[in-house]
């Protein structure tokens, strides 16, 4: 008479599959990626908790609310997937780097051009990067929002403000890394606060850099605390964190069904729980991969990583600014003293946003009964645009007429309009702006070069360029290459010469891969 | 539920198509990439060039007298390797001599400032260019083949620059030189000139961009005092005499003078 195996005689002849799926088998691994209730008596997937150390981190279950997209946006996972995604094209990129002065550059040019999908790594690393600034601080806002930094959770919050820290800082100490002008004046403008600090500024500064200047010193300095010191606090800090979320109080529960008087049904199923296997599981694989979806596409045709040129310290660039999610403290420090805008400020208002749930005693969650809080928050985040607006190099700072629009249509730095011509376009000769152009040119090159004129027509009227003129000379100096020459000419009111600006760019047809005819 | 599995192989497909498209590009990227660098390299190379080596070697690799060699030029880049006995590509020898200079040129003609034929540029060996800019310059000397070979013709071009000189000191010193060179023997003491002997220079710094098309002011000016055969005034059978060895500082100076005497 023939009978059903045992659970326990099905465990044993199933041991080598089971172990590797904690505990399961095989049927149930496929009954829990279909959706399908267990297979099994007891319910294995809770076992998988404790056989697991990956899941053994996760809650068995979730109360229903707990888990509403419109809780949480899924923003804490999203920190988490692109931690990981940084650390896997960090360790890839570690390969091909050298974090030295001579070669740093070098390295990074190779992997751009030379390490197969080495370009890829560089704008994922780099995007991915952006991208957890901005899913970090709308995690912050959105646990403000729903008031669940409060209670039990304030230490949890402590701990978060920590990351975000360490998070700014990871994306400030990675900048540096390609040694470009980019990189080295940021750096440069970044470091130069912690001079600033009172009574250990000049030491602070001292210690980041490692000379008085950024150099070999300075540069293997941030390479450690990006690639090392940085990652580890950040880990260390996230188990802190996370461990607290997953065993120590939960996530919280929408202030709407904790404090809402809901329907007796309607708060049922608000708190009923949910297993993580293998709801809340499927359902994280599917944000996790549409995440790598978005992000992959999202370098792959669209973000390109900046490079620009290599680091020069006797070339001052003339649009220095800090990296974006530190422009507001350059926006500060344009309205007054550096150690008060730079340092003071930036460091009250970090200390002040670790002890919020510490002062801020007031019991209530829903965002609509804390009109102070929701007062004061929107306060800041408004003057944390509005300074960021401040920050940028643009803003208050005079350029003079020819240099600024020269830079528009031909920068030191990135592409501009000429670039951007087609190569062809670009009909060698010397053309004077304020007489008729050839009839013979391409006509992407005359609106070009109409837009020149205007631009210092419009300057000689406001009285800036007096009396302007422009010139353009475009000479083909070598097989594929062309020289343009832009200049402008005119007569500043209190002096008796004319003044010129001059500026030559240098474009050759394969710069432009969209342009040119690139031949295998 | 299956709502989320099939949201689940939606995403897991795109995700997948996406990584295959990236991997069937990656070859064709790389040739793509490597052809950019070099452009870059050519673009940085050229700036680099004007900044520091057309002072001797020409605006267009030209040479000039005895200040450096043409290097557009199709010997440079058919015969030169072996009259020299190099074994190596004509990249390296391009690369090592920009970064080692020349102490002393191999062929006696070449004075080049005066003080060594031609310094060196790398940092290694004292100079004030990066291993990078080295190589970028290297690519742009290379790009001239080409055209040096005859292979691809480049347009000359009518390029009048106005020069602005306004440092009256140089002026003073090249005025000062023009006396003691030699020139005024023939050209005359304010330059205005000597019957049958030499033309008058005086504003010839106006005139001087119309002369030789794709040549400025400057460089007809240095080229005439360097290589008097390059340019032969109107009304004058045979080139003049003109040849003077000086440094590359002094000539400028002479140049700066000879383009605001009026
Ligand atoms: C002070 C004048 C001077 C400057 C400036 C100068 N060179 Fe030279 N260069 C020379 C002379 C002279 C020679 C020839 C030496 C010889 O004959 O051995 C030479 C030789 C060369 C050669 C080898 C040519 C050959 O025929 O063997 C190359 C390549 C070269 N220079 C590139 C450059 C580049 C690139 C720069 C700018 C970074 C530069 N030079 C700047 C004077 C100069
Ligand atoms: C032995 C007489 C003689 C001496 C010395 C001499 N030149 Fe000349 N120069 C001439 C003659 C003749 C011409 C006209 C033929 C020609 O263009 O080569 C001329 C032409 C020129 C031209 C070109 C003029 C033009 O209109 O194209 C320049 C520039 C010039 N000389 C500069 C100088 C300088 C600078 C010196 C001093 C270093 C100098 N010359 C010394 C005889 C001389
Ligand atoms: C690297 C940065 C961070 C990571 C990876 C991270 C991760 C997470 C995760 C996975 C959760 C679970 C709930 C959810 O997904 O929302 C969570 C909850 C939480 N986080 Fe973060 N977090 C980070 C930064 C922050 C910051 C900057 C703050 C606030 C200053 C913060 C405060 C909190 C709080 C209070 C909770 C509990 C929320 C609740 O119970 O509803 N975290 N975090």
């Amino acid at each position: 008479m023939s009978r059903e195996p045992t659970a326990s005689e099905q465990t044993t002849r199933q041991q080598p599959r089971r172990s590797v799926f904690a505990g399961l088998s095989w049927h149930e691994v496929r009954a829990l990626l279909r959706g399908d209730p267990p297979t099994e008596r007891p319910n294995p997937r809770y076992r998988a908790h404790t056989n697991s150390f990956f899941l053994h981190l996760r809650p068995r279950t979730y109360p229903a609310a707990a888990t509403w997209i419109t809780h949480t946006w899924f923003l804490g996972l999203l920190a988490v997937v692109l931690f990981v995604v940084e650390f896997v094209t960090g360790i890839l990129l570690m390969i091909f780097y050298a974090p030295t002065p001579e070669q740093a550059y070098a390295s990074v040019i190779a992997i751009t051009y030379y390490v197969p999908f080495g370009a890829l790594l560089r704008d994922l690393h780099r995007l991915a990067a952006e991208a957890m600034v901005i899913v970090v601080v709308l995690h912050m806002v959105r646990v403000f929002v729903t008031g669940s930094y409060k209670g039990p959770r304030a230490f949890t919050w402590l701990t978060g403000v920590f990351l975000l820290g360490v998070t700014l800082l990871l994306s400030f100490s990675g900048y540096l890394l390609p040694w470009d002008q980019l990189a080295y004046w940021a750096v440069t403008i970044g470091t130069s606060m912690a001079q600033a600090t009172p009574l250990i500024g000049t030491e602070l500064n001292l210690l980041l850099r490692g000379a008085s200047e950024i150099g070999a010193d300075g540069l293997l300095r941030f390479y450690l605390l990006h690639v090392l010191l940085l990652p580890l606090v950040g880990v260390l800090l996230l188990a802190v964190h996370y461990y607290r979320v997953a065993r120590h109080h939960g996530i919280s529960l929408p202030a709407s069904v904790e404090e809402g008087e809901m329907p007796v049904a309607m708060r049922q199923s608000a708190t009923r729980k949910i297993d993580f296997l293998p709801t809340i599981f499927l359902r994280e694989v599917l944000v996790t991969a549409a995440a790598l979806l978005a992000l992959l596409a999202g370098a792959y045709f669209w973000f390109d990583a900046p490079l620009e040129q290599h680091a020069d310290p006797l070339h001052t660039p003339l649009n220095t600014q800090a990296p974006w999610f530190f422009l507001w403290v350059q926006g500060l420090l344009k309205l007054g003293d550096k150690t008060l805008m730079g340092v003071m400020i930036p460091l009250i208002s970090f200390i002040l946003l670790a002890a919020l749930p510490y002062w801020d005693r007031n019991p209530v969650r829903r965002w609509q009964r804390r009109p102070v809080a929701m007062t004061l928050g929107l306060l800041l985040a408004v003057s944390v645009g509005v300074l960021t607006y401040m920050g940028t190099a643009s803003y208050g700072v005079v350029m003079s007429s020819a240099v600024a629009i020269v830079e528009q249509l031909a920068p030191e730095e990135g592409e501009g309009a000429f670039r951007r011509l087609p190569y062809a376009a670009l009909t060698p000769g010397a053309y004077a702006l304020d007489q008729p152009l050839p009839t013979d040119i391409a006509p992407e090159l005359r609106d070009m070069l109409t837009t020149f004129a205007h631009l210092v027509e419009d300057a000689s009227r406001a009285g800036d360029l007096n009396q302007g003129t422009a010139f353009v000379e475009i000479i083909e100096r070598q097989a594929n290459l062309k020289a343009v020459t832009l200049r402008i000419i005119w007569q500043p009111p209190d002096v008796d010469t004319l003044r010129t600006y001059t500026r030559t760019i240098y474009l050759h047809r394969d710069r432009n891969p969209e342009h040119a005819a690139l031949r295998p | 539920m299956s709502r989320i599995l099939i949201a689940g192989i939606v995403v897991f497909l795109a995700l997948l198509a996406l990584l295959v498209t990236v991997g069937v590009h990656e070859e064709q990227r790389l040739v793509t990439a490597a052809q950019i660098d070099r452009a870059r390299q050519i673009e940085q190379g050229a700036l680099l060039y004007e900044q520091h080596c057309r002072t001797c070697h020409g605006s267009n690799g030209e040479g000039l007298g005895a200040l450096g060699p043409a290097l557009h030029d199709a010997h440079f880049f058919t015969g030169r390797l072996r009259e020299v006995g190099w074994a190596g590509s004509m990249h390296d020898y391009v690369a090592t001599t920009i970064a080692n200079g020349r102490i002393t040129a191999t062929r006696p003609l070449y004075v080049g400032d005066g003080e060594v034929a031609m310094p060196p540029w790398s940092r290694a060996s004292g100079g004030p260019l990066r291993y990078d800019q080295i190589e970028a310059l290297t690519a742009f000397v290379l790009n001239w083949q080409p055209t040096a070979l005859g292979e691809v013709i480049v347009a000359p071009m009518p390029t009048p620059t106005p020069l602005a000189v306004s440092d009256a000191a140089q002026i003073a010193r090249g005025r000062q030189l023009y006396g003691e060179a030699g020139c005024a023997a023939c050209h005359g003491d304010n330059a205005d000139g000597v019957a049958n002997v030499g033309p008058a220079l005086t504003g010839i710094g106006a005139g001087a961009g119309e002369r030789v098309p794709g040549v400025s002011p400057e460089e007809y000016l240095r080229a005439s005092v360097l290589i008097p055969a390059a340019h032969v005034a109107e009304g004058y059978a045979r080139p003049g005499d003109c040849a003077a060895i000086m440094t590359d500082v002094q000539l400028t100076d002479l140049v700066a003078y000879l383009l605001t005497v009026e």
